[in-house]
């Protein structure tokens, strides 16, 4: 991309940005940041405890981990979607769309200048979670698990991927509703990723999976996420979902660019 | 090709169905003033968004000044105005002009006094309001603004006068015979024909997709031997 493109690619990236972040979905985001606040607070509280036992701070720091690190991926990929919606909602294609794509201005830049107005504000968000992760855990526990900030690659990777996928599969289906409704597929697949790595904790010999494996293992890059943080949910197989998840980013980028510059309006 | 601006060979356009756009063939030439006429669905936007690469065509051949329209190289200098122009809710007036004139390589002009000067031409402020607070003849007024930042080589209009009033109809008359004077193509979609008489050179009908008809607009003696011409043609 030379200087003139990547010059068109930066007003389009200010354009997109301005009125995203005047409007209501970052107060909402910051707004959600409670749903990972009270389960921390919950658990590092005086009544936290099992069987009337009061649970000790290591056990109790795993726990903090999934759930803290669960609230902070499904908080980020709702705002994530949201901010996707938002940027594809009616007007996309359309109005001023048209008039950007009418000037000097290649496909493949808008198309990426699409992509990346939602990425960067979803890993920014994605990094404001971790951090607030952190002071609480700094502040309740006194415990400073600094490498939690790493997360924020595979974090920012599995939202690269559902952002791309997203795009391919917004320029694919026409229908908006049929899109909208293939997006039901993701938890589906999410949490058969999750119980492919932790399913033998409940049930002895956790299910194979031979297709699932090959569909975006959201959910596996959960547990490698995981397993950075946390040595009880360390797999030793899951870095195969980083693979998984950079080969699908890769291809449905470039898959959506292939369309999208063979799309009909 | 030098001197054609637009040029569609064979132009065809499938909707499935059975709806279609074209067999096509026309030549506009460079600093010609072509009033673009039909019913509903004659397939004028059509036309002109597969002049502009939003459309691909289906068959045939089409070249804005001299290449693909598909390629960003080739739209350089084309200013656009869309029918029935809307623009995102939360955006301002500044944040368009400043995005339009950065893709048009016009960051020169984004001092405010320039771009107040320049809203100011089509009636408009220079405001920090959403757009959501404008009328839909405001929101056309802006898009007229934008559609002139640069329009050196051309400019197209589809269906310019809608919404506007009668200070914005003036407006737009004015700057058009200014554009017209300093040699710009001009390609205006309309189905207000009196509007377009005393500024385009030729008329270019279309009827269900094919060109019914194309006369020199000095053959109209008055307005009513043109809107005969136009009835006769897609009746």
């Amino acid at each position: 991309m030379n200087a003139k493109r990547f010059g068109r690619f930066l007003a389009l990236l200010k354009f997109e940005w301005g009125p995203l972040l005047k409007g209501p979905l970052p107060w909402g985001a910051a707004g959600g940041l409670i749903f990972l606040v009270v389960p921390i607070r919950f658990l590092f509280s005086e009544g936290f405890s099992q069987n009337g036992q009061t649970v000790a701070l290591a056990l109790r720091l795993n726990y903090v981990l999934a759930i803290g690190y669960s609230a902070i991926v499904f908080l980020t990929t709702l705002f994530t979607l949201s901010l996707c919606l938002e940027r594809t909602g009616a007007h996309y294609l359309r109005n001023n769309d048209l008039l950007i794509l009418a000037r000097e201005v290649g496909r493949s830049e808008f198309y990426l200048s699409k992509i990346f107005c939602v990425l960067a504000p979803a890993a920014v968000y994605g990094f404001a979670a971790l951090l607030l992760f952190w002071e609480e855990l700094y502040r309740l526990a006194g415990v400073n698990l600094s490498h939690v900030f790493l997360l924020i690659f595979p974090l920012t990777l599995s939202m690269a991927c559902l952002i791309a996928m997203y795009f391919l599969a917004r320029n694919f289906f026409g229908n908006f509703m049929i899109f909208f409704l293939s997006l039901l597929l993701l938890p589906v697949i999410y949490f058969g990723d999750l119980w492919h790595y932790y399913g033998g904790i409940f049930r002895a010999g956790a299910s194979g999976m031979s297709v699932l494996d090959w569909l975006p293992q959201f959910g596996g890059i959960h547990a490698y996420s995981l397993g950075m943080v946390g040595d009880v949910f360390l797999r030793e197989t899951a870095w195969q979902a980083v693979v998984n998840l950079v080969l699908w980013t890769l291809m449905s980028v470039s898959g959506g660019l292939i369309l999208f510059r063979r799309k009909r309006f | 090709m030098g001197d054609v601006v637009l040029q569609c060979e064979g132009l065809e356009l499938d909707y499935g169905q059975g709806a279609k756009v074209g067999p096509l063939t026309l030549a506009i030439p460079a600093g010609s003033c072509v009033a673009l006429v039909g019913e509903n669905g004659a397939g004028k936007s059509s036309l002109i968004h597969m002049a502009l690469g939003l459309r691909i065509p289906t068959r045939g051949r089409i070249a804005l000044n001299g290449g693909d329209p598909g390629k960003p190289s080739s739209r350089r200098g084309v200013g656009y105005l869309q029918e029935a122009v809307d623009f995102p809710d939360r955006s301002r007036s500044r944040d368009l002009i400043g995005l339009h004139s950065r893709l048009a390589g016009l960051q020169g002009n984004l001092n405010n006094t320039y771009l107040e000067s320049y809203l100011d031409g089509f009636g408009l402020e220079l405001s920090d309001k959403p757009l959501r607070a404008y009328s839909k003849g405001m929101k056309q007024r802006l898009g007229l603004a934008i559609a002139m930042l640069d329009c050196g080589r051309m400019l197209i209009l589809d269906e310019p006068n809608s919404g506007l009033d009668p200070v914005g109809i003036a407006i737009l008359r004015a700057k058009l015979d200014t554009l017209k004077s300093q040699g710009t193509t001009l390609l205006i979609s309309t189905h207000r024909l009196a509007e377009v008489m005393h500024l385009a050179d030729q008329v270019l009908v279309l009827h269900r997709g094919k060109v019914a008809g194309t006369s020199p607009m000095a053959e109209f003696p008055d307005f009513a031997s043109f809107e005969r011409y136009f009835l006769d043609r897609v009746r």
